[in-house]
């Protein structure tokens, strides 16, 4: 449990570093954890939701929970209707709803729990809390998935002596796989994490880290565009660069081995129902095409005839929780529902199989938009899709086709100002085009890509 | 031949007005591109509004990708990749 690496022998005294830039050592943070399983004896063993408004408040809340209750559920910060969370706690069969409030580390208090099933008539005496997490999901309501720490933490490097001198800098929310990971990895890896996250602005906060430090950081390909743009960048001197959650193309990769010669930069494939699927540190784009033939250890990948990605691990421990669908196919393959393509001895991602757009991490659904344009008066036709972008990954493109007469440069500042009014800015075109004609298939829908 | 710098500033206000930025009163060449008011979906945005009437993006071709900090480095990453005629 994470218990037991808070008493690693060798790893850094301090492990996590607050926003006020106090130091909390794993000492102190293992008494807390034992002393507050003390003090709460009866929620030994249940189904537990944890609730937390900062990621400080989520670590130590996992650090607690880890290997002393069933199951822990952790949602998305940014779910607030109260009747999807109380469907999910339903879903989870949770017992007990606990949060921090103020009965952190540094005082006395005892944290806050809600009950809502008492009944103790099974008790769970195992060692492997369940970590039931959430899909990032694209238009529909995430899906809840059910892992261990072991398969939340193959990935991890377990070696505290070199661990030990590596500072990692928090840019993700830890509810989020990518978050849990790169807590994992300080964690379990011997090493410190600075939080910083009162720092909303990213330049504050990269000046944050470099000042405390930090030599380690996991970002999405977009943040680090932005990183690289900010000026406190030039200060920090990194040692490990990691990249996920969008397609890590050529120039941000080169572009980051150009800033940061001495650092060891990996671009990971991973996603909340596979977990950690592979790191690509070669520096280049896409992975080598040999791995189809011979995969990194652990895992098997293969590409589907309607050219998707597929994997499959060795031994599958993680599930959806709902038993209505199934994670894996028959043959025991994830399919990624990622589009590739094999160019020489590459393998390139080109985007998700139901057409759904990244941009910078939000996904966009080409219909949502498509209903959105095709509402404005004068529009005949319209084809949303996807476009690269070197800074971005990718961006929305708009194509559309007035009705006879109406005026296309009229029409196109008509089309802006609904998308304004109706759309968040991620979704709104980047690029509209307009033309005079679409191509239709023979079954007269516009072909999109 | 308009300037570069003149059809980039035009742009920028063009992709403000798009994703509802409020662009700095003066953007001067020391200006700090994060610090103008425009966040990165709004710079990936002028990048591709640029490569539609330009045609080329110097961040796809450029031999040693680097990312501009201030303005004045974005417009000279511009002017070094604009297609010589």
């Amino acid at each position: 449990m994470l218990l037991n690496y808070l008493q690693t022998k060798n790893a850094a005294p301090a492990f996590l570093i607050d926003d006020e830039g106090a130091d909390l050592s794993r000492a102190s943070l293992a008494k807390w954890v034992t002393a507050t399983r003390n003090q709460l004896g009866k929620l030994k063993g249940r189904r537990v939701a944890l609730k937390s408004r900062s990621n400080y408040e989520l670590i130590l809340l996992l650090l607690l929970c880890d290997g002393w209750v069933e199951a822990l559920l952790i949602l998305p910060d940014d779910l607030s209707e109260e009747d999807i969370v109380h469907a999910y706690y339903q879903q989870s069969n949770i017992d007990a709803i606990i949060s921090l409030g103020d009965a952190l580390p540094s005082n006395l208090d005892v944290p806050q729990i809600e009950w809502l099933n008492t009944n103790t008539t099974k008790l769970w005496n195992g060692n492997n809390t369940s970590w039931v997490i959430a899909t990032s999901g694209t238009t529909n309501v995430p899906k809840l998935v059910e892992h261990t720490l072991e398969s939340l933490s193959n990935s991890v490097k377990l070696d505290p002596q070199r661990g030990r001198d590596i500072m990692w800098g928090l840019l993700y929310a830890v509810s989020r796989f990518a978050g849990l990971q790169v807590f994992l990895q300080s964690l379990m890896g011997g090493s410190s994490l600075l939080i910083g996250e009162k720092h909303e602005d990213i330049e504050q906060r990269i000046s944050y880290f470099s000042k405390h430090g930090c030599n380690a950081l996991s970002a999405t390909p977009t943040l680090w565009r932005k990183i690289l743009m900010s000026p406190s960048a030039s200060k920090m001197n990194l040692r490990i660069i990691t990249l996920g959650g969008e397609i890590s193309n050529q120039t941000v990769l080169s572009a980051l081995a150009g800033k940061y010669p001495n650092a060891r930069i990996r671009h990971i494939y991973a996603s909340t129902e596979v977990g950690v699927g592979f790191a690509v540190t070669d520096g280049k784009e896409g992975f080598p095409a040999l791995w189809l033939d011979s995969p990194p250890s652990g895992i098997e990948l293969a590409v589907s005839r309607e050219s998707k990605l597929k994997i499959r691990r060795g031994k599958l421990t993680q599930s959806y929780l709902s038993d209505e669908v199934q994670l894996a196919e028959d043959d025991g393959f994830i399919d990624t529902g990622d589009l590739v393509e094999i160019c020489n001895d590459r393998v390139l991602f080109r985007g998700r199989e139901n057409g759904a757009i990244n941009v910078g991490g939000n996904k966009v659904q080409p219909e949502e938009i498509e209903s959105v344009i095709s509402g404005v008066q004068g529009v005949a036709l319209v084809k949303v899709r996807g476009i690269t972008n070197s800074m971005m990954g990718s961006l929305v493109e708009a194509t559309v086709v007035p009705r006879a007469g109406i005026d296309p440069d009229e029409l196109r500042t008509k089309v802006m100002k609904r998308c304004r009014e109706q759309l968040d800015a991620f979704k709104r075109p980047a690029i509209l085009k307009m033309v005079e004609d679409l191509k239709t298939n023979a079954s007269g829908k516009i072909i999109r890509n | 031949m308009k300037q570069l710098d003149q059809i980039i500033r035009e742009h920028l206000s063009a992709v403000a007005e798009d994703t509802g930025a409020q662009l700095t009163n003066e953007i001067t060449p020391d200006t700090v591109l994060l610090q103008t008011g425009m966040d990165s979906l709004g710079f990936a945005i002028l990048v591709a509004r640029l490569e539609s009437e330009l045609e080329y993006d110097p961040f796809v071709i450029m031999e040693k990708p680097c990312y501009p900090t201030t303005y004045g480095e974005f417009l000279a990453i511009y002017e070094k990749y604009a297609p010589q005629n």
